[in-house]
């Protein structure tokens, strides 16, 4: 039973709550520090964007055994205004919040799964997923 | 496809009322037996307050906490609304965002868990023995007495729950302050300057490395900056950003700048996330950016004759 | 009529224009004619502009900056930026001007030097 770790994403503030116990998590599931890195990377990503464009939100980790692997889910959900073209939202340097927008599409180059559910005007939902092998100490 | 019932587009709260009755199994006959509870004692709530503050007074925390007489009577109007809304006996999302905030004014005021656990124990004394005036049948009083105490729980974990992430903003609060204090830029050599970048970089932060950086280079004159990120897990984009934005402000200036301790999982997962590498000078190790910061600004370390080497 | 809003001087085939101080877009862009002049018709090998008097700039007024040392590297005259101050360089890089491919020097020796050095 590996559990959930949920943040609620309010200030920057809670990015480095997020860093701490996303890290704890994925720490337990038994990753090397590589993938350890690389999700907690996809799970900045996500929050950094709630907190530019929804302000506030939830970021959540997950896991589910299958066989040898594991699939570790990050899910992105907010409130937000939405994304009115994810196609779009999904190409290299597409931006509106004044950076250079890389966020999304880098994401989808990170993981073997995402998904984007979108409505306009009341928000968004990404989740990421990855398939590892943790190595073997890390398991219990 | 999803392997789980994709949740709706709304804000979850991270301790919700469905939660908490599923925890505490806490059934619409439970909730019943609060609101019956509840016409026994909710129109002598008067009478709870004078237990309870005459308890209160003899807690050290007391004249920390109400030295002055109208805060007294404001709270101890909002505790009978609490008991009037606690005995409606209705669970729902809205109450618990009424308990969390409850939560959050304690933790703030800096009253401990621990004496706010105590006052929690001598209301349920005070609402299940002194007030009660037993007109209840005997098994009926046991169990609201059952019920009262689960809606009770389900209060007190709501409030460690606002305590516990107080504490953990207040700590995270500290912790960014203390880094905050220090974004040193420190000159290694002749116009050789270096910043350690540690921890997460968020806006304050990333202003404050601008802002120092860019005044050290214009103090020491400095040709090569050297930002070393061996200390950081994760880039993102937004660090990425902010440190092509540094790089390309000190070049204004005429000073180089190098990204040293780019391990080769960081400058894996910076590819993959499309920033542009090229436009930044990387080394892996500060060993190998000093050495071509010596080069670039023509110095060469050369070891002293005689010198035993180990 | 361009307003008077640069000082120039010819050097050995160099030439270093000082900016005055701070200006308007209108400014920006009188300088920006008159420095293409001075390249086409005085035969000027390198460029230095001197910002040391600019407190504030917008970042469109340095895109058109950076547009104009282009052109000057193109016609044959690499251009340095001198005098760019601490916080004139943070505002730009935090506004988001453009900020690449534009090269400053700490002092109008050395950015004479890097000037000379790209021209040859």
């Amino acid at each position: 039973m590996n559990g959930t770790v949920t943040v609620e994403l309010h200030a920057e503030v809670d990015l480095s709550v997020l860093m701490r116990q996303a890290g704890a998590f994925l720490r337990r599931l038994g990753l090397d520090a590589e993938e350890r890195d690389r999700l907690l990377t996809v799970a900045m990503e996500l929050a950094r964007n709630i907190l530019k464009y929804a302000r506030t939100g939830l970021v959540r980790l997950s896991s589910e055994r299958r066989r040898e692997a594991v699939v570790v889910r990050v899910e992105a959900t907010d409130r937000g205004p939405g994304i009115a073209d994810v196609a779009l939202a999904l190409t290299d340097r597409y931006s509106t919040g004044g950076s250079l927008g890389l966020g999304l599409p880098g994401v989808r180059r990170m993981v073997d799964r995402m998904e984007i559910e979108s409505v306009p005007g009341s928000g968004t939902r990404v989740l990421a997923e990855r398939c590892v092998t943790p190595r073997s100490g890390g398991r219990s | 496809m999803v392997h789980h019932p994709s949740p709706s587009l709304v804000h979850a709260p991270d301790v919700s009322a469905a939660d908490l009755r599923r925890r505490l199994s806490i059934t619409d006959h439970d909730l019943l037996l609060v609101r019956l509870y509840g016409s026994v004692i909710v129109h002598r709530l008067d009478e709870f307050v004078r237990h309870f503050y005459a308890w209160l007074e003899l807690q050290p925390e007391f004249s920390h906490f109400f030295s002055d007489g109208e805060r007294l009577s404001r709270v101890q109007r909002q505790q009978t609304e609490h008991w009037h809304d606690f005995f409606s006996g209705t669970l729902d999302d809205e109450y618990v965002a009424r308990r969390r905030r409850i939560g959050d004014t304690h933790a703030r005021i800096g009253l401990s868990l621990a004496a706010y656990l105590a006052s929690v124990d001598v209301s349920l004394t005070i609402l299940l023995d002194r007030m009660y005036d037993g007109r209840l049948e005997k098994q009926a009083y046991i169990d609201c007495q059952r019920a009262v105490t689960k809606m009770i729980h389900a209060d007190t974990i709501v409030i460690v729950d606002a305590y516990t992430r107080m504490t953990q903003r207040t700590l995270t609060e500290q912790t960014r302050a203390l880094m905050e204090m220090s974004t040193p830029v420190t000159q290694l050599w002749d116009s050789i300057l270096v910043l350690p970048v540690v921890g997460i970089v968020d806006t304050p932060r990333a202003n404050d490395i601008m802002t120092s950086s860019l005044r050290r280079i214009a103090e020491t004159r400095a040709k090569v900056f050297i930002i070393d990120v061996s200390g950081v897990s994760v880039i993102d984009t937004a660090v990425a950003n902010h440190i092509l934005k540094v790089t390309h402000a000190t070049r204004l200036m005429g000073c180089q700048s190098v990204l040293s301790g780019v391990s080769p999982i960081i400058a894996r997962t910076m590819v993959e996330l499309g920033i542009d590498v090229g436009s930044i000078e990387t080394s892996a190790t500060l060993r190998d950016a000093l050495e071509r910061a010596f080069r670039t600004i023509g110095v060469m370390v050369v070891p002293v004759p005689g010198t035993p080497t180990r | 009529m361009i307003p008077v809003t640069a000082a120039f001087a010819h050097l050995e085939g160099a030439l270093v224009a000082t900016v005055l101080g701070d200006m308007d877009p209108e400014g920006w862009n009188g300088l920006r004619r008159s420095l293409l002049d001075e390249v086409q018709h005085r035969g000027v090998r390198a460029l230095v502009v001197d910002l040391s008097a600019v407190r504030v700039m917008d970042p469109d007024d340095f895109e058109h900056l950076r547009r104009t040392l282009k052109m000057a590297a193109v016609l044959g005259a690499p251009a340095v930026l001198t005098g760019v101050s601490a916080p004139l360089a943070a505002a730009l890089a935090s506004l988001g001007a453009n900020l690449e491919g534009v090269v400053g020097e700490a002092t109008v020796e050395r950015a004479l030097d890097a000037a000379r050095r790209a021209s040859s």
